[in-house]
């Protein structure tokens, strides 16, 4: 099992919950979206299946840890040497689209990701705030920018869905 | 002994040394074989592999003494070719004792670190002490990449 944190405020935010996890498997932390732009990833939490050969076998795909099926997936992924093959020969892989709108809102992701890191806020929320206009279905520029402007409503107890509810509504709202 | 013609793409192509039998199928000599293919080999250390390389799509082949493996024979890598073609977007349009002709398919043009069976892109990411980690080290076991955030 391996971790990825796609945080863009770092290894900071992350530990805490490496930590209450008790985990004893690797969490790396992708804080310039390295691998949302590699596997044009728009959610979280997503999974991706690779084996000991290195090969993709199957995803990314949408993963939900507490589900039956998924469970049952990865266990007889790992006894059963022929599932492996047929996952591969079964994978649906996501088509990647040469978007010049989703590249730029990528790029300006990142520069956003520098420039928060420099201490430059105000105009990492610009860059934001364009790169999710650009690539209005990515929740992991949108939640990221949710999550920089209002710390309370994630870092402070649990993360407060009734907030996001309301906040998304004030955003259609205003559109 | 017999003589194999092989055919791609309506070229003849001569390989050099020439395709061995063996238990009755006809095996390529790995490096000639991929060069006709526009494919590149290697063999990184350690690894049991040979890795072959269209491009940024990469394909491990295990080191072994079956047909289905990259075999080693008086000194020469040799390979199936149905193992090799498929996985690189050519057909086997017809195969006889003494001819074998491969045709390209048409693929759809996709990331390469998206396509299934083909070597997932190699990343690089910080761990929570600061160490880089490369998705590379995991391999020899079976990993499950899961990606999540604080928020």
């Amino acid at each position: 099992m391996v971790s990825i944190a796609m945080d863009a405020q770092g290894a900071e935010v992350v530990r805490p919950w490496h930590k209450v996890a008790e985990a004893e498997y690797v969490t790396l932390v992708d804080q310039n979206n390295v691998l949302g732009k590699l596997y044009n990833l728009k959610a979280i939490p997503y999974g991706i299946m690779i084996d000991e050969f290195g090969r993709l076998v199957k995803g990314p795909f949408s993963i939900n840890v507490g589900n039956e099926e998924t469970i049952v997936l990865l266990e007889k992924w790992l006894s059963d040497p022929t599932y492996n093959e047929m996952l591969i020969r079964e994978n649906e892989s996501p088509q990647t689209i040469d978007d010049p709108r989703v590249a730029e809102a990528n790029a300006r992701f990142q520069l956003g990701i520098v420039l928060l890191e420099i201490g430059k806020k105000g105009e990492a929320m610009v860059e934001w705030r364009k790169a999710l206009a650009l690539d209005p279905s990515n929740w992991i520029i949108h939640k990221q920018i949710w999550a920089v402007e209002h710390p309370d409503m994630f870092y402070k107890g649990n993360v407060d869905y009734g907030w996001q509810k309301q906040q998304l509504e004030a955003e259609e709202a205003r559109q | 002994m017999n003589n194999l013609n092989i055919v791609i793409n309506g070229n003849p192509i001569l390989l050099t040394p020439p395709p061995l039998e063996r238990d009755g199928t006809w095996l390529m000599p790995l490096e000639s074989f991929s060069k006709s293919i526009d494919a590149k080999v290697e063999y990184p250390e350690g690894s049991g592999m040979a890795v072959l390389c269209q491009a940024d799509r990469c394909v491990p082949l295990k080191l072994g003494d079956s047909v289905t493996d990259a075999m080693e024979i008086d000194g020469i890598m040799y390979a199936s070719p149905a193992v090799i073609v498929e996985l690189f977007g050519f057909l086997i349009q017809s195969q006889s004792s003494n001819q074998i002709e491969i045709v390209k398919r048409h693929f759809q043009k996709t990331e390469a670190g998206n396509i299934a069976g083909y070597l997932a892109k190699d990343f690089t990411l910080i761990d929570l002490d600061g160490v880089p980690k490369h998705l590379s080290d995991f391999r020899g076991k079976k990993a499950l990449i899961y990606m999540w955030a604080s928020w």
